[in-house]
């Protein structure tokens, strides 16, 4: 039942991300201006979460954001549940728990997705060179917000798990 | 210790097995995921769109009565000015179906306009968007045509039940046929890359070569009729500028869209009242 619980937790926790993400693109739509936090999306589970529970948030936060655009369905999943393996793969040989360490992770995973999903999309551009430097500007700008808003969703993420009654530290100990 | 390279190497092999059961979903079954999700964030952005017409409306509130009754004074003169538009409409469309009827022309397609609010504006360098608060309840279908005060704003290409999602015409890869205001030539449009900071924009390629345009004197690039999808006369952007095409038999040039597009709030879907 606590795997459920924090599975909903986590992926709720993604939703309201992804929520105040589209949100703010919304309002900077006139600057053509564009924030992408995938990375961000899956550090946490990634990191923190056993392999199970985050491997379900991340396919369920895959899903969602396929869902909302208009990618071949299942590329964000795909590439998601790619980048939670790579990071469970090397997870344990970094101070995993750290919210520095949090924060190197989302700006590497955000910048691999933010590549792929260009590269995804790019066939469909008639004029691909005068996209870059759009593209970078993005890239650079979705990676600010990345360091300004990682260690204030880490903590919501790990305050929502303990009010929802799963304790990460109880977890790693092995008392749950 | 192949039991631990084993565990490390899991996760790599649940994902080899999630894309294999993937590539071999039935499409039914991935349709439905996808529809599935799609309302599922509906009541998402509804909700934070009423949020917004709720903070519009309490900033309205908070301006004095003289610029209300200003206000007030505006609009009454721009229905006076359209009161005499609908009856000078209502004389060219007799006038339109007289002509069709004496020289028997195949008449235009006939639409129903249907006004939607923005739900959400998805801009970016891959794709140009918008969601809107109305969907199959209103009878939206894929493929019609959505305009603003603005002219053409792009077409729905997807319909779920209460919104729609609209394919804008600045998003790269977009093609409509088109021609210049007075000048029934087809010409070919294509949305464009958008700068940051910068005015949308796309692509006019196949203008005749005795056609010339400065930004003293822009062309205007209007829908065609062609294809289809959008009825004729309807504004796409102006042209500024036109440079010799690559073949040389034809120019091309930037085709500058409304500056309101990329801030649009409001849109009229015209859905198609008879199938061809």
């Amino acid at each position: 039942m606590t795997s459920y619980r924090t599975v909903f937790i986590s992926f709720a926790c993604g939703v309201l991300l992804w929520t105040l993400m589209t949100q703010t693109n919304h309002y900077l739509t006139s600057s053509h201006l564009h924030f992408f936090l995938g990375g961000l999306l899956i550090a946490f589970p990634a990191l923190r979460l056993p392999r199970r529970e985050g491997w379900r948030a991340v396919l369920l936060i895959g899903l969602w954001c396929d869902a909302a655009t208009p990618v071949p369905f299942g590329l964000h999943t795909l590439l998601f549940l790619w980048s939670h393996a790579t990071i469970l793969h090397v997870r344990g040989r970094f101070p995993h728990q750290e919210t520095l360490f949090g924060v190197i992770v989302a700006l590497i995973a955000n910048a691999g997705l933010f590549a792929a999903v260009t590269l995804a999309m790019l066939p469909n551009n008639p004029m691909p060179a005068s996209v870059v430097p759009r593209l970078g500007f993005d890239l650079v700008m979705s990676e600010l917000v990345i360091v300004v808003i990682s260690p204030w969703f880490f903590a919501l993420h790990e305050h929502a798990l303990e009010i929802g009654g799963v304790s990460l530290r109880r977890e790693r100990r092995g008392l749950l | 210790v192949p039991a631990k390279r084993f565990d490390q190497a899991k996760p790599f092999l649940v994902l080899g097995l999630v894309l294999a059961v993937w590539l071999i979903a039935p499409v039914v079954l991935k349709r439905l995921a996808r529809a599935s999700f799609f309302e599922a964030q509906a009541p998402i952005e509804y909700a934070a769109a009423t949020v917004r017409s709720l903070q519009d409306f309490w900033s309205l509130r908070s301006r004095s009565k003289n610029d209300l009754i200003e206000a007030g004074q505006q609009v009454s003169h721009l229905i006076a000015h359209y009161e005499t538009s609908t009856q000078a409409n209502a004389a060219l469309r007799g006038e339109i179906a007289r002509l069709e009827e004496l020289l028997r022309l195949p008449s235009f397609p006939a639409y129903r306009s249907e006004a939607a609010r923005v739900v959400r504006r998805d801009l970016n360098a891959w794709w140009h968007r918008i969601l809107i608060r109305k969907g199959s309840n209103y009878g939206i279908t894929v493929g019609a045509p959505v305009i603003f005060i603005g002219g053409v704003v792009g077409r729905v290409t997807e319909v779920g039940a209460y919104t729609a999602v609209v394919e804008l015409i600045s998003s790269p890869g977009v093609r409509l046929a088109g021609s210049i205001s007075g000048d029934n030539r087809p010409i070919n449009y294509q949305g464009g890359n958008n700068p940051t900071f910068g005015v949308a924009r796309g692509r006019a390629e196949y203008v005749p070569l005795d056609l010339s345009a400065s930004p003293a004197a822009p062309l205007r690039l209007v829908t065609s009729g062609l294809g289809g999808v959008f009825p004729p006369g309807l504004v796409i952007g102006q042209i500024s500028q036109l440079e010799a095409g690559a073949d040389g038999l034809f120019n091309a040039g930037d085709v500058l869209l409304d500056p309101r597009l990329n801030a649009v709030s409001e849109v009229t879907v015209l859905v198609p009242l008879k199938k061809e």
